[in-house]
């Protein structure tokens, strides 16, 4: 039987709770999405992760206090949530040739740069740790502010400032020498 | 390919923060005609993401409520088992309930 509690995790008929569901679905997961899969380089993997997320999230709802943006607030759950499978899949003995493959991330079909290119970047991404990566992706294709990404990541603005710029002069220097773009 | 920004690795901890600004400004516009474009495009989901988490959690959901229930079901197994040995009140000992 199908009960009206989000807290326990179960689904309900009322349409309200469904409607927000729903709402968190559209408006997140995209991002969700590239949070995760700059954190874990998977894409079946950042999938799952966004599927997790937003059940967390969903559940969660009763205790997101509206400080900060919802966003912000995802997006934290889906970093977490993106580090811990990456830990756990460290963490489980496993035969080399089932390790995330980076070359899922280039489906060709896909994107409309060019092959070439796109491997480029996904090897100089591949260089970052997570950190750097999840804050290049949250300032420079979320568009959060420095104070945002902070609290999305539990670090501080100067962490977020520095780890930024050294990220973007690796990621230049290494395009320089593959004369990306 | 345009170097406006200082590219000395090793030197971020030593600048003050009004350098930092300064550098991050300058490198945020150089680096989003560069590489933005496609990183965006690397990271960027499946179209049809948002439908299939949208089924993926309602099926999550729905198996959890179905294992929540079975999980009461056998609660209210338990009780009434323990009801039946003589125990009048089983709400006693709700902390050792399987």
């Amino acid at each position: 039987m199908l009960r009206r509690s989000r807290s326990s995790t179960r689904p309900s008929r009322d349409g309200t709770t469904d409607t927000r569901l729903r709402e968190l679905v559209d408006e997140h997961t995209d991002a969700i999405y590239r949070v995760a899969v700059s954190v874990v380089r998977d894409s079946a993997l950042a999938e799952d992760v966004v599927q997790e997320t937003i059940i967390k999230a969903w559940r969660s709802l009763d205790t997101y206090r509206g400080e900060g943006s919802e966003r912000s607030w995802v997006l934290r759950i889906a970093h977490n949530t993106a580090v811990s499978a990456l830990r756990r899949i460290r963490d489980e003995p496993t035969d080399p040739g089932e390790l995330p493959d980076r070359a899922e991330l280039r489906d060709p079909e896909r994107h409309a740069t060019g092959r070439d290119d796109l491997d480029r970047i996904a090897r100089i991404l591949d260089s970052l740790d997570e950190l750097s990566r999840s804050i290049l992706v949250l300032r420079d294709i979320e568009a959060m502010t420095y104070q945002q990404i902070a609290t999305t990541l539990d670090v501080s603005v100067p962490t977020v400032k520095t780890r930024l710029l050294r990220a973007r002069r690796e990621l230049q220097r290494l395009a320089q020498v593959g004369d990306l773009a | 390919m345009n170097s406006d920004f200082r590219n000395e690795p090793g030197d971020i901890d030593d600048i003050d923060d009004a350098h930092l600004d300064a550098e991050l400004e300058a490198s945020e516009q150089i680096f989003r005609d560069q590489l933005g474009g496609g990183l965006a495009e690397l990271l960027s989901a499946p179209a049809d993401l948002a439908s299939r988490t949208a089924a993926g959690v309602g099926d999550a959901l729905l198996s959890r409520s179905t294992l929540a229930a079975a999980l009461d079901l056998l609660g209210v197994g338990w009780h009434t088992i323990r009801y039946l040995a003589g125990d009048p009140d089983p709400t006693h000992s709700k902390e050792v309930r399987p």
